[in-house]
């Protein structure tokens, strides 16, 4: 969550700034947002509660944008 | 002839002496019985069946990549069970991780929320997230099937109960939890949400994970504290809403172009 917080802060932020740049950001972070919202999926079905899942998917969002 | 009255004056003495000595022992034990209201129990994690990596729902999903290791990661996780008269507090007691990844995965898989028990009836939930911590009441599920099955336990005779759940995300979707319970241990408590039985819970099947006691002490002289409400307790609705609120706002944001 932390981590998407501050994805979500720095591309409003870098839009301000550069249009083009923060639309490629945006190309970039959307697989990992499919890879979030599959994650966080995955473990309703499997059971997890609404914080466990969204702490999980997060650690897979955040994994995504590192490239791991 | 008055030696022997007096003799038999004096077994008679004797015998009140004794009965006296056996009420105060009655008394004393039967005291120590019922004050019995002090109990602290560690739960040990195992994934139920033996194996949540190779579980064929497990090994289907798209996501199997991220539980490899899960089942060694969830064997490290304990959690304890501090009852103190009506009150309890469960929440996780180690955090021993050899590999952070998979072991915050068990964590989640187990469940990292703690649970307070204020009676028998009021349940809070207490939920860290998105880096704040919300105090949420949750409802009892009292709703078991008692079964006529039985296995021991840490040495204790337990007996099987069962009931139906739904997935906390999914509430389409049910499945069966299976609690072993001990009536020799008169704590109608258990690990998270679970309890209202007629005994302690000391195995509990949550779906994939189970949760078995390996600690059980009743030393009634232990110093236990029962976490404090230090924050307003919300509904299960005003949660689902502040949850709601914040994804939405965060998906919103990262979708924005």
């Amino acid at each position: 969550m932390k981590k998407m917080l501050f994805t979500a802060i720095a591309l409003v932020a870098f839009a301000g700034t550069s249009i083009v740049n923060a639309k490629e950001d945006l190309i970039r972070t959307k697989p990992c947002m499919q890879v979030y919202m599959e994650t966080y999926d995955e473990c309703a079905d499997l059971g997890m509660d609404a914080a466990d899942c969204t702490s999980e998917a997060n650690a897979a969002y955040g994994e995504c944008l590192s490239g791991n | 002839m008055i030696k022997l009255k007096l003799k038999f004056q004096e077994i008679v003495n004797n015998l009140l002496f004794y009965k006296k000595i056996i009420i105060i022992f009655l008394i004393i034990n039967s005291y120590n019985l019922f004050s019995q209201n002090n109990c602290k129990v560690n739960y040990t994690v195992i994934p139920t069946g033996g194996s949540f990596e190779n579980n064929d729902d497990v090994k289907k999903s798209k996501i199997s990549n991220r539980f490899q290791g899960v089942d060694e990661a969830l064997k490290r996780l304990n959690y304890q069970l501090i009852i103190k008269n009506d009150q309890s507090y469960y929440h996780q007691i180690n955090n021993l991780g050899l590999n952070e990844k998979v072991d915050k995965t068990a964590k989640n898989l187990a469940g990292t929320s703690e649970f307070l028990k204020k009676n028998r009836l009021e349940i809070i939930k207490i939920i860290n997230f998105s880096q704040e911590v919300f105090y949420v009441k949750t409802k009892l599920n009292n709703d078991w099937n008692l079964i006529n099955e039985t296995k021991y336990i840490n040495g204790y005779l337990c007996f099987k109960a069962t009931q139906q759940k739904s997935l906390p995300l999914k509430k389409e979707k049910k499945y069966e939890v299976i609690a072993w319970y001990c009536p020799k241990l008169p704590f109608q408590n258990g690990p998270k949400e679970f309890g209202g039985l007629p005994g302690l819970i000391l195995e509990l099947q949550d779906g994939r994970i189970t949760y078995l006691a390996n600690k059980i002490d009743l030393s009634l002289n232990q110093e236990m504290t029962i976490k404090k409400v230090d924050k307003k307790i919300i509904s299960e609705e005003e949660f689902n809403k502040i949850y709601e609120d914040r994804m939405k706002n965060l998906i919103d944001n990262l979708s924005k172009n």
